[in-house]
């Protein structure tokens, strides 16, 4: 599904400021993947997924989407196939548009180019009514609620409907949970579990929260210092408890630095 | 709160549409409306007023002007004070200036005489051939400066057209003097600003270029600069030769214009002619030939001012020293 | 004594275009575009002289097509060449004086005061009748999926990106409006004042701002699309009674115009916040 090649990125070349965020990542993410993601601060995580989603052009290498490359495309047309959740639950809603038009918006990526002159129609609401029921929020009763008075959590499940309401390929997630309470967290965490499951779609998570990491998934990256140190597959998550996974954490770090002391 | 508001914004409405003065029974209303805040308009609509003391206190009747309007040279504005004024039922509005003129030839629409001052340019502004509108227009004699150019220095070879194209009574000056000059075949070079410190720079550029002379019509633009500019030019020993006293007096080398103090009690004569029945002529083009000299700067470039004794009247000024 | 709230009215109106333009480019697409002064002043000029060669309606449509091709410029300053906002906004509006001056033929001003306008009847009931279908059109286009695009451009703009709609393109969209109807004010302000002066957009965008900022403190803050839009109209009724009023009943003299409006606009501003404030604990 996703094939990333070979990618680099430095920011700030030639200057003071020059940082080395990923080196040479190549990444096979085959269709209906559920890959989480763990690494220490600064491992290049959030860099990974801001050069597949498209925020920041890469050094070198390419990127391949159900075997299209998409390295020339910028955001707003990798948003069609690639969906994006960020830890911070207000960042994926409009907060002085309704539920209902963030919703309507969310869903012209089915629409795209067709129809920019027709309203919401009753069928549409009917649907996002529907598609809000499932969120067991009671949001589907506040379709016209400003949605900059909805609360973190509920804000974060809305983005997760938005970013699924056309079912993407590729579901990147980071660490969308890490802002919300326990229970809000595992409830959006359940959702995006269904969801991803309903829809078959391809996701990429990344998390510090091991246990999550462990349990969800089919497979584990570990990533330091912008490179892929270890990963994971189903048999080994599968055998493993979450104290193994974090010696084997700890050691992926170790390893590295080991490896730089040479 | 919000009671409170509405309320008082009733009440600022009602007395505005019951606050219209009555018209004084024995007497006559003018309104009187400038276009905005300057010195020569000033000084028309002071000389306005005053000539309207001396009718009434001549003839014996009384002549209520009121507060002289002023229109912040905003259009929007300008209509609105022509609306009250038409409200206020006056006898007559003495509009100074271009666009005051047009926007209450507007407002009046027929209902109220029109005697605008100082227009210099009428015929463009559109205010000719219309029957409830005449007035005064201190159209300057180009030709006549042109020729005092020459009468001092026959040898000019380039000249410097100083100018803003902003200003709606500079376009038909500039364009006289350059016929003129082509005629005579002196090179022209012209510099046009919109602020004061594009004035500025183009002053220097014509000094820069090294002109013979300078010539400015009744630009208000280049006026309000002209202070600073002056000095420069005196420096240079350029001769800036411009449309009206206000130049001179602030440092221009000579004048031959209109006295606008004169122009402003023609027009108050015109319009109480007007006001008594009087037949409504097209314009009256005020009579220039006032010659204004700056003595400091005939002493800087060494030229007497007896050189322009056959022009006109000669009125010799010195710089304004504030 | 109607004259007063008559003229009072159709310079309400007239402005009031450019309220709603200002509310889209800066309340909706949250963009500060100085476009406006050039812009007002470039809609005047295009249709005083279509009507000076007989053809009064078709100069308010070029005023306003004129208008859209001015916030293009501004636009693509800002979109394709990276220039921020607000000094696109300048570039264009300084590169329009020369453009207004090459319209009216390099002269600074010129009058229709013999020549046909739109104004053919009763000016105050077309003008009104202009404001609402214009209001009317913006509030439907508003709720269009285009127009929600382009309420997300300034409101959450990376959210735009996520729902694969252009934003670069919603800003162009947006900003080509709101320049159309500024466009659409001037060129009706020609007809109706008969006269276009170069030095007619002086302050413009200044007498936009406040007139918008007055209709939101009216309807207390943004509390939905229509009624905002409707505040743009109110907001300008209310300016021009309270210019009415002062030069009408001279209790303060004209002199002190700008400053009483200045007054006038703060107080506007500052009583519900006053009000806010007394039931605050600090």
């Amino acid at each position: 599904m996703l094939k990333i090649d070979n990618i680099s990125k430095t920011f700030s070349i030639g200057t003071v400021n020059e940082k080395l965020a990923l080196s040479d990542i190549n990444l096979d993410v085959n269709t209906g993947d559920f890959i989480t993601i763990i690494g220490s601060n600064g491992a290049g995580k959030s860099t990974l997924f801001n050069l597949i989603s498209g925020d920041f052009k890469l050094d070198n290498g390419s990127i391949i989407l159900d075997g299209v490359d998409i390295t020339k495309r910028c955001d707003y047309q990798r948003s069609k196939y690639i969906g994006r959740l960020f830890q911070d639950p207000l960042r994926g809603t409009a907060p002085h548009m309704t539920i209902k038009e963030n919703l309507a918006l969310a869903y012209m990526r089915a629409d795209k180019n067709k129809k920019i002159f027709s309203c919401i129609s009753k069928k549409d609401e009917e649907f996002f009514k529907e598609e809000l029921k499932k969120l067991d929020l009671n949001l589907e009763d506040r379709m016209d609620t400003k949605v900059g008075l909805l609360s973190g959590g509920q804000r974060q499940a809305l983005t997760l409907l938005m970013a699924t309401i056309v079912p993407p390929k590729v579901l990147l997630l980071d660490e969308h949970t890490a802002a919300l309470d326990p229970i809000m967290a595992e409830k959006i965490m359940d959702l995006t579990e269904r969801i991803v499951k309903e829809n078959r779609i391809t996701c990429l998570m990344i998390t510090h929260n091991l246990k999550m990491a462990l349990a969800t998934g089919n497979r584990t990256l570990i990533m330091n210092k912008g490179r892929i140190i270890k990963e994971l597959d189903e048999t080994t998550k599968k055998n493993m408890n979450l104290n193994e996974l974090l010696s084997v954490f700890k050691e992926s770090l170790n390893d590295d630095r080991l490896i730089l002391e040479e | 709160m919000k009671k409170i508001i509405s309320l008082f914004f009733v009440a600022m409405l009602l007395v505005t549409l019951l606050g219209c003065s009555k018209k004084a029974d024995d007497g006559y209303k003018v309104a009187v409306v400038k276009q905005l805040d300057h010195e020569s308009l000033d000084e028309i609509a002071k000389a306005i007023c005053d000539e309207f003391d001396v009718i009434s206190q001549r003839d014996g009747v009384s002549i209520d002007y009121g507060s002289v309007y002023s229109g912040q040279n905003d259009q929007s504005v300008l209509q609105q004070i022509g609306s009250g004024v038409r409200s206020d039922g006056v006898d007559v509005i003495v509009p100074i200036a271009t666009l005051a003129a047009q926007t209450m030839t507007l407002v009046s629409d027929g209902d109220i005489p029109v005697v605008f001052a100082a227009i210099s340019d009428p015929e463009t502004a559109g205010l000719t051939d219309i029957d409830y509108v005449t007035g005064t227009s201190d159209a300057l004699n180009t030709k006549q400066i042109m020729e005092m150019m020459f009468k001092v220095n026959p040898d000019i070879k380039k000249v410097g057209l100083l100018y803003s194209m902003s200003e709606a009574n500079s376009k038909k000056s500039i364009d006289g003097a350059k016929a003129y000059l082509k005629d005579k075949g002196v090179e022209i070079i012209e510099a046009t600003g919109n602020t004061d410190d594009e004035i500025k720079q183009a002053a220097t550029s014509l000094i820069a270029s090294k002109v013979d002379a300078v010539f400015t019509p009744t630009d208000n633009v280049v006026m309000a600069s002209e202070l600073t500019i002056a000095q420069d030019f005196m420096d240079a020993k350029i001769p800036h030769y411009t449309g009206a006293d206000s130049f001179v007096k602030s440092g221009a080398f000579v004048t031959c214009g209109v006295n606008y103090t004169e122009l402003g009690k023609l027009t108050a004569d015109l319009a109480y002619s007007i006001m008594t029945g009087g037949e409504v002529t097209d314009y009256e083009v005020v009579p220039g030939g006032v010659i204004t000299v700056n003595t400091d700067v005939c002493e800087s470039l060494g030229i007497s001012p007896d050189i322009f004794l056959d022009f006109g009247e000669i009125v010799e000024v010195t710089t304004i020293k504030d | 004594m109607s004259y007063i709230i008559e003229t009072a009215l159709e310079l309400a109106c007239v402005y009031s275009f450019v309220t709603l333009a200002l509310f889209l480019s800066f309340r909706i697409l949250d963009i500060a575009d100085l476009t406006t002064d050039g812009c007002f002043v470039l809609g005047m000029c295009v249709s005083i002289v279509c009507t000076l060669n007989n053809h009064p309606l078709l100069g308010i449509l070029l005023g306003m097509a004129s208008g859209g091709l001015a916030g293009l410029v501004t636009a693509l300053l800002q979109t394709k060449l990276g220039v921020p906002s607000i000094l696109a906004g300048i570039i264009t509006n300084t590169a329009l004086y020369t453009i207004n001056l090459m319209v009216m033929g390099f002269s600074s001003n010129i009058s229709i005061l013999r020549n046909k306008t739109i104004f053919n009847g009763n000016k105050l009931i077309l003008l009104i009748l202009i404001v609402i279908v214009v209001m009317i059109l913006l509030r439907y286009f508003l709720s269009t999926r285009l127009g929600l695009s382009i309420r997300a451009t300034g409101d959450n703009i990376d959210m735009v990106a996520a729902s694969s709609i252009n934003p670069k393109a919603c800003i162009l969209i947006g900003l080509v409006m709101s320049n159309m109807l500024t466009g659409l004010g001037g060129a009706l302000a020609g007809q109706l004042q008969k006269s276009a002066d170069i030095n007619a957009g002086n302050g413009i965008v200044t007498i936009g701002l406040a007139t918008l900022i007055i209709g939101e403190t009216l309807i207390n803050g943004k509390k939905s699309i229509t009624r905002n839009i409707i505040a743009c109209l109110i907001g300008n009724i209310i300016y021009r009674l309270v210019y009415a009023f002062i030069l009408q009943t001279h209790i303060i003299p004209i002199e002190c115009l700008k400053l009483m409006t200045a007054l006038i606009i703060t107080l506007a501003i500052a009583l519900p916040y006053l009000k806010d404030r007394k039931k605050a604990l600090c």
